[in-house]
């Protein structure tokens, strides 16, 4: 594992965490580059908040080791804890806690006071971390009187002015509504990308841990289910965690003819259409463990699907359906179209053709964005991409390209 | 009988005006009725406080009385005693209840739900109670604690009859106040603004000073008002140990002039005036304050961090412990003590326990009499009462109808009147009045004035409740075609019973253990089991008052718990 990022900025090894007799942490085993946004991905009570917290000090690991830039910040074993004050990480709190009783530049200014910076660079750098979020002008507020934006900014200002080595943000945009939140998304990837900064970041909205990560983490139950870059995770799963809280799926059952590597051709069952044929240069291993026989599930994420008419010619990945309903959604079109016994639920563009309820359409699954899951068993045979892994484990290209050495 | 607002509901035939008549009358008559018992009493004493002439004559005005009282040299010590005690209490107390509601909130002590519930006990303990048990323990020639030190080494060294007895007594009885308002404030804190403060580069030290004192200060301010607002209040303390060796306080003047032969009572009027100023003062300055926007925030993923204080939380346990037992174990074994013991605190006797005092007191008529009256006035204050205050709950909350403001001040005030004000007040107004006057002696005046005891309180309580229910309920009933009596009794009663039925526990509650209020409105016939026990230890029958204190033990301590088992969670919140 260390051989693929050579040293890591941050580092977690077997990270455990008990509450009473609630285990939130099984052992979690994390690399993060600098200068990377690193998204802990997953549901409530998935442990990814209590991995933040650990890294910043706030709880004390009972098991495991935190490394950051390569110093020992907290270990169990060794008795090792470096407390949250003595680590230089500044932290965005999903309550934003800005102290009440000071005004804006008071807790802008607090982090520096500590230090004991001298009082114009105090003014200085906080006038600079105000206006690096957009709050220049607003430092003799008192701290409620803002909005929810703003105080989500005054935080955010809070935990850059002092120049931390890296920022942890524990859900910073649940707060805001929906407008609010995709303008301070883009800022906020804007600013890291400014600053180089080194983000961990802790959310259960998928659509921020895509959009602003270089990686994602999902978590699920206090383990690692899967990680990667967000186009990884999202198209090609691993766990059926990762396959079902990402997003929707669109699966029908075949029966594998024929298993040769890098190509699996499949039958379909109990559905018309023509033969599946799985075709990927980087197909792992796992793939020629399902021998011909075996009834496995074919799915893809639905906004893969080519649709055609039923004319399309019959070649291979195709599969047959019968629009049911259509509904107009304004910017798309949903149908809801049958394929066999199973209905399932397509959208697509308001542009692309339209079709009636009754008609026959053909679905197109492209061969390589298609991934085999064991209809048994909840485990992956087959359909690999580059940057995924099973817990744990990181793939050689993952690497390659990503590396950035410390100086 | 409603407000626009739900005339709006429906199409009901009723045309708008008369609707809002109605809800006018209601109106009037709630303030007309509250405010005259609240109000008029009070300023009944500010008049008379001027009258030189005796209470059932033609009144001359003039500045005798304030001259007399303030002439007579035991008032300016009363005074000054009353400021001595409230400081240095105040100066223990609310440090020691910050430190207990911290560590009961905040750390990992063990038992600290367990701690939480027998500081409620103690909350429900009767002062006079509290007072009564240790005067058996620390009184210096009979005292047990005082015996058992002269048989080891032969001296007495405590004297509960000083002014460290009072403090004594003051602060054993006056922590458990503190600790159930701060507990809750301390546990509502974020967190995340301490962490906020760690991750900021604050140590454990200056995020303490920076950060969690600052944040925490303006609810703190706000306990320390509602003890201040009530520094008058105290009395059963000072009343039976303080006025045996000379030391009086205010209301324990004011009581004496009233008791005494001839009766004073324009002095006592003009020893009253001088809290009402002080109230005129302090009531918009606690509601100022506690008006303003608390910093303590709630914020729906609040979590709670418990900190580890290692070793030490035994170590506080114990001092818990010791001092939980100090405000309820002790005092009530020393009753119990005193009620089955054929002499208190003499275990040596041949015969050392005895049921001949029960045999007596429950064959003494005086003591059924009591028993019976206190029922009567407990009862009747806890029915009557929910009823007036829910309905004065429900219209503070649910309308709109002009003057609440007004109506809900009215509410406020009873809780900063020391209840030997208004028991004095309540006199002026009945013996003064020619219409009331043959109602004095009955037993309807105890009953009115244990009923604006509590009106604070329970208002406090129901309007939170009704705030929490919602409109909607209401309304859907409303629009049903439900009109607003039936609403009322079909949807609301019913919703609300148990915050109801806990209002009128908690009435009875301090009906029962109230005597300060109904000192001077009782007479032979009427008088309750609260001031038979204060008479009963004034005149050092000891042991017929610990049967009557015991009796008031159960009535509170005792119909709380059992209360709290059958599920009804009584308590105060920081009204």
């Amino acid at each position: 594992m260390d051989n693929l990022i050579e040293r890591p900025f941050i580092e977690l090894r077997g990270l455990q965490k008990r509450f009473g007799n609630m285990t939130a942490l099984h052992g979690l085993d994390l690399q993060i580059r600098e200068g990377e946004f690193f998204t802990l991905l997953g549901p409530s009570g998935c442990g990814k908040t209590t991995s933040l917290r650990l890294i910043g000090g706030l709880e004390k690991p009972d098991g495991g080791e935190i490394f950051v830039a390569g110093q020992c910040m907290a270990s169990a074993a060794r008795r090792i804890f470096v407390n949250p004050e003595k680590r230089n990480m500044g932290m965005v709190f999903q309550s934003y806690a800005l102290w009440p009783h000071m005004t804006v530049f008071e807790n802008v200014a607090y982090p520096l006071r500590l230090r004991w910076v001298k009082k114009a660079t105090v003014r200085q750098k906080v006038e600079e971390a105000l206006a690096l979020v957009g709050l220049t002008g607003l430092g003799d507020r008192a701290a409620p009187a803002l909005s929810g934006g703003q105080q989500q900014r005054v935080a955010l200002a809070r935990a850059l002015v002092f120049s931390p080595r890296m920022l942890l943000l524990d859900e910073p945009l649940s707060n805001l509504d929906a407008l609010l939140r995709d303008e301070m998304r883009k800022e906020l990837k804007a600013l890291q990308e400014r600053l180089g900064l080194t983000v961990v970041m802790v959310t259960h909205d998928q659509v921020e841990a895509l959009s602003l990560s270089d990686r994602v983490a999902i978590m699920s139950q206090g383990r690692l289910e899967q990680l990667g870059t967000p186009e990884a995770v999202y198209h090609c799963p691993v766990t059926t965690f990762a396959r079902d809280f990402l997003g929707k799926m669109f699966a029908v059952t075949g029966v594998v003819q024929e298993n040769r590597t890098g190509r699996i051709v499949l039958r379909l069952a109990h559905v018309e259409g023509e033969n599946i044929v799985v075709e990927r240069s980087d197909m792992a291993g796992d793939a020629s463990a399902a021998p011909p026989g075996t009834t496995v599930m074919v799915a893809i994420r639905p906004e893969q699907i080519v649709v055609a008419d039923h004319s399309i010619e019959a070649r291979e990945n195709v599969v047959r359906a019968t629009v049911e309903r259509s509904h107009f959604l304004g910017d798309r079109q949903e149908y809801v179209v049958s394929v066999g016994a199973e209905r399932h639920t397509l959208l697509l563009p308001a542009t692309q053709a339209s079709y009636k309820p009754g008609e026959r359409i053909g679905l197109h699954l492209p061969s390589d964005k298609i991934t085999l899951w064991n209809t048994g068993r909840q485990t992956v045979i087959a359909a690999m991409d580059e940057a995924i892994a099973i817990p744990g484990f990181i793939p050689p290209t993952a690497a390659v390209g990503g590396v950035r050495r410390l100086a | 009988m409603t407000d626009a607002r739900i005339d709006a509901a429906g199409p009901l035939p009723w045309p708008r005006l008369p609707a809002l008549r109605w809800g006018f009358l209601l109106m009037i008559g709630l303030i007309g009725s509250m405010g005259f018992l609240v109000l008029y009493p009070l300023v009944v004493i500010l008049i008379n406080s001027f009258n030189e002439a005796s209470i059932v004559h033609e009144p001359v005005y003039g500045f005798g009385a304030w001259r007399e009282a303030f002439g007579a040299p035991g008032v300016w010590r009363a005074l000054k005693n009353t400021v001595d005690v409230a400081v240095v209490r105040q100066l223990i107390t609310f440090p020691l209840g910050v430190l207990i509601a911290w560590v009961l909130a905040r750390t990992n002590i063990p038992f600290s739900r367990g701690f939480e519930f027998l500081f409620w006990i103690s909350f429900m303990y009767p002062t006079v109670a509290t007072v009564f048990g240790w005067m058996l323990l620390l009184d210096p020639d009979t005292g047990l604690v005082n015996s058992v030190f002269q048989s080891w080494f032969g001296t007495s060294p405590f004297n509960i009859y000083s002014f460290w007895g009072i403090i004594w007594v003051h602060v054993i009885s006056g922590i458990d106040t503190k600790v159930m308002l701060l507990t809750p404030v301390f546990r509502r804190m974020d967190a995340a603004m301490e962490e906020a403060s760690r991750m900021s580069g604050g140590g454990t030290f200056s995020t303490m000073m920076r950060v969690t004192l600052p944040v925490m200060t303006p609810a703190l301010i706000v306990v320390l008002m509602l003890s201040l607002v009530r520094l008058f209040e105290s009395f059963e303390v000072e009343y039976l140990i303080g006025a045996p060796w000379g030391f009086y306080v205010l209301s324990t003047k004011i009581v004496d002039l009233v008791r005494s032969e001839p009766p004073m009572i324009n002095q006592a009027a003009a020893l009253g005036s001088i809290v009402l100023m002080f109230l005129v003062v302090m009531i918009p300055l606690q509601r100022w304050l506690i008006g303003r926007r608390t910093f303590v925030t709630v914020t729906s993923q609040m979590k709670l961090k418990i900190i580890e204080i290692g070793v030490w939380r035994w170590v506080v346990a114990g001092g818990l412990m010791l001092l939980i037992s100090m405000s309820v174990v002790v005092p009530v074994l020393s009753v119990a003590g005193g009620a089955f013991m054929t002499r208190f605190g003499f275990f040596h006797l041949p015969q050392t326990w005895t049921l001949e005092y029960w045999e007596n007191a429950l064959t003494n008529p005086g003591l059924i009499s009591s028993l019976e009256n206190t029922l009567i006035i407990a009862g009747s204050a806890a029915l009557i009462g929910t009823v007036v205050f829910s309905l004065t709950a429900y219209v503070l909350v649910r309308t709109k109808l002009p003057g609440r403001g007004i109506l809900d001040a009215i509410c406020w005030l009873p809780s900063a009147v020391p209840g030997v004000l208004l028991g004095l007040g309540l006199l002026w107004m009945f013996l003064g009045t020619p219409i009331f006057r043959p109602l004095y002696g009955s037993i309807s005046l105890l009953i009115i004035g244990s009923i604006l005891g509590g009106v604070t309180l329970s208002t406090q309580i129901l309007k939170a409740n009704f705030i929490q229910l919602g409109p909607q309920l209401e309304e859907a009933s409303r629009m049903s075609g439900a009109g607003f009596w039936r609403t009322y009794w079909r949807v609301v009663v019913p919703l609300m019973a148990q915050s109801l039925i806990l209002t009128a526990i908690l009435k009875f509650l301090f009906a029962a253990r109230n005597a300060s209020t109904v000192i001077f409105l009782s007479t032979s016939e009427t008088r309750p089991l609260s001031v038979l026990a204060l008479d009963q230890i004034a005149a050092g029958y000891h042991e017929e008052a610990s049967i009557t204190v015991f009796l008031i033990i159960l009535l509170t301590t005792g119909l709380a718990i059992a209360a709290r088992i059958c599920g009804l969670n009584i308590g105060v919140r920081d009204q």
